[in-house]
């Protein structure tokens, strides 16, 4: 049993080592309760009856892929969230630092509209980061755990969102135009709205193809064991393997999912609408001279805040997911611990 | 049964496990086993990933005890794990009852609800 621990340790290095020690704490109990059943039922050898509760644990290879899976994606999320809102947060602050009224109404404070417009970019953030993840589920066997990860997103984004608003609304009483931030409040409110709806109706179709029958009378090729696994393998992967996972995930920006499209274009729309109705506090005041130079202005401030989104979600998770080191002839994508040299 | 089959169904099995009372992994595992007849055969350490991801969906919740001189790790359900266990039990009724008529096998035992 010792030995069995040792060999699961080498294998979960890529791990905290706190999160080891509960992991190995955790498989030790277990197969200590084990092997008390089982000598209990036979002959009470408990040297045959541990090895027996190793064996129905499962080959180190065949159990340790799982546990550095499950850590890895919750990483990812944590990251991708992180990434998404932070970024978007300090945006938006240097975006009110500059422009002035629009973004400050007549406030001798800015808090409030700052603090609106990170919680609004955090909502925005996290409903992107669950539209990628259901997009990058939307083949798999999609399991209890991976919907109620989406739909937290939807729901903390919404949530985000509506306090983003509320702040909002308290601060059109001090603006001098509030034709302009309620277009503005209004725009928010589409796109948060488009952007669950969107989540929304994806995770319900991956809920629909958790119940098909084709998932029960032959599992579909597990995909997001499949993407476990690659996230192991990755984990593992030399400097050069994650460029050109990263290299990759570049090419699929290029690939946008369908939902995006259109929130990138309802955004560009609302942005558009808002940035009419407060021209003289455009970003450029050349810009804002025109009717089409406001609405340009805005549509490029509205499109480099979906890129910095996407940027910030698809390109950290296929960095970390995709099968970089598959390539290597020395790693067998079906057994990344396996194709490492041994402990000794 | 097919490892595969079971294994993409084992956070629903795990869900209704927990749901009777808080337990440990080797519990849940002996629980699995008996209440299925010993016709899940899947490595244990299976195990132990989805209650991680089914924790990290906050569909669960753990701590640690200790007990005979071990750490021990007691998984329990939480309010979002109670729901998505009646939704979970919900699809497979409707499921389990389509799939039998289609197969003409008489449906048996699907009293979730």
């Amino acid at each position: 049993m010792r030995t069995y621990l040792s060999e699961v340790a080498w294998h979960l290095r890529v791990l905290p080592r706190q999160r080891r020690a509960r992991v190995l704490a955790e498989i030790s109990d277990h197969l200590r309760c084990a092997a008390d059943d089982i000598a209990d039922g036979q002959t009470g050898d408990r040297h045959w009856a541990e090895a027996e509760a190793v064996r129905r644990f499962g080959a180190p290879q065949q159990v340790v892929p799982g546990w550095v899976a499950a850590y890895s994606l919750d990483l990812l999320r944590r990251i991708a969230w992180l990434a998404g809102a932070s970024v978007l947060a300090v945006v938006r602050i240097a975006l009110a630092a500059r422009a002035g009224p629009l973004f400050t109404g007549g406030l001798s404070s800015p808090v409030p509209l700052v603090a609106a417009f990170i919680l609004s970019q955090a909502g925005y953030a996290a409903v992107a980061v669950a539209v990628a993840q259901v997009w990058l589920l939307r083949r798999s066997a999609v399991g209890l755990a991976d919907i109620a990860v989406v739909r937290r997103g939807v729901l903390g984004g919404a949530a985000a969102g509506m306090a983003a608003l509320g702040l909002r609304a308290v601060a059109l009483l001090a603006v001098p135009r509030p034709g302009a931030m309620l277009a503005g409040t209004a725009a928010c409110a589409g796109v948060l709205a488009v952007m669950a709806a969107g989540a929304h109706r994806i995770a319900r179709r991956a809920v629909l193809a958790l119940e098909s029958a084709a998932d029960l009378a032959e599992p579909p090729v597990p995909g997001v064991r499949a993407r476990m696994l690659a996230v192991a393998v990755t984990l593992d992967a030399s400097p050069a393997a994650r460029l050109r996972a990263a290299s990759r995930a570049l090419g699929m920006l290029a690939r946008l999912p369908w939902p995006v499209i259109v929130m990138a274009v309802v955004a560009l729309a609302a942005a558009g609408a808002a940035s009419a109705g407060a021209a003289p506090d455009g970003l450029l005041p050349a810009l804002a001279a025109t009717p089409a130079g406001r609405l340009a202005s805005a549509a490029g401030c509205a499109a480099a805040e979906i890129a910095v989104v996407l940027a910030a979600t698809r390109f950290v998770l296929p960095v970390l997911a995709l099968p970089g080191p598959a390539r290597d002839p020395r790693a067998d994508p079906a057994d990344p611990v396996r194709s490492k040299p041994g402990p000794g | 049964m097919r490892s595969d089959t079971v294994r993409g169904h084992l956070e629903g099995f795990i869900l209704a496990v927990l749901g009777e009372g808080p337990r440990h992994g080797y519990g849940i595992v002996a629980e699995l086993r008996s209440r299925s007849g010993g016709e899940f055969e899947l490595p244990e350490g299976t195990v132990y990933p989805a209650l991680q991801r089914l924790a990290n969906a906050r569909l669960i919740e753990s701590s640690w005890t200790r007990v005979q001189g071990r750490d021990r790790r007691m998984y329990r359900l939480t309010g979002a794990g109670r729901e998505a266990l009646e939704q979970e039990r919900a699809a497979w009724s409707r499921f389990a009852a389509a799939a039998a008529a289609v197969l003409g096998v008489p449906p048996a035992g699907l009293a979730y609800g």
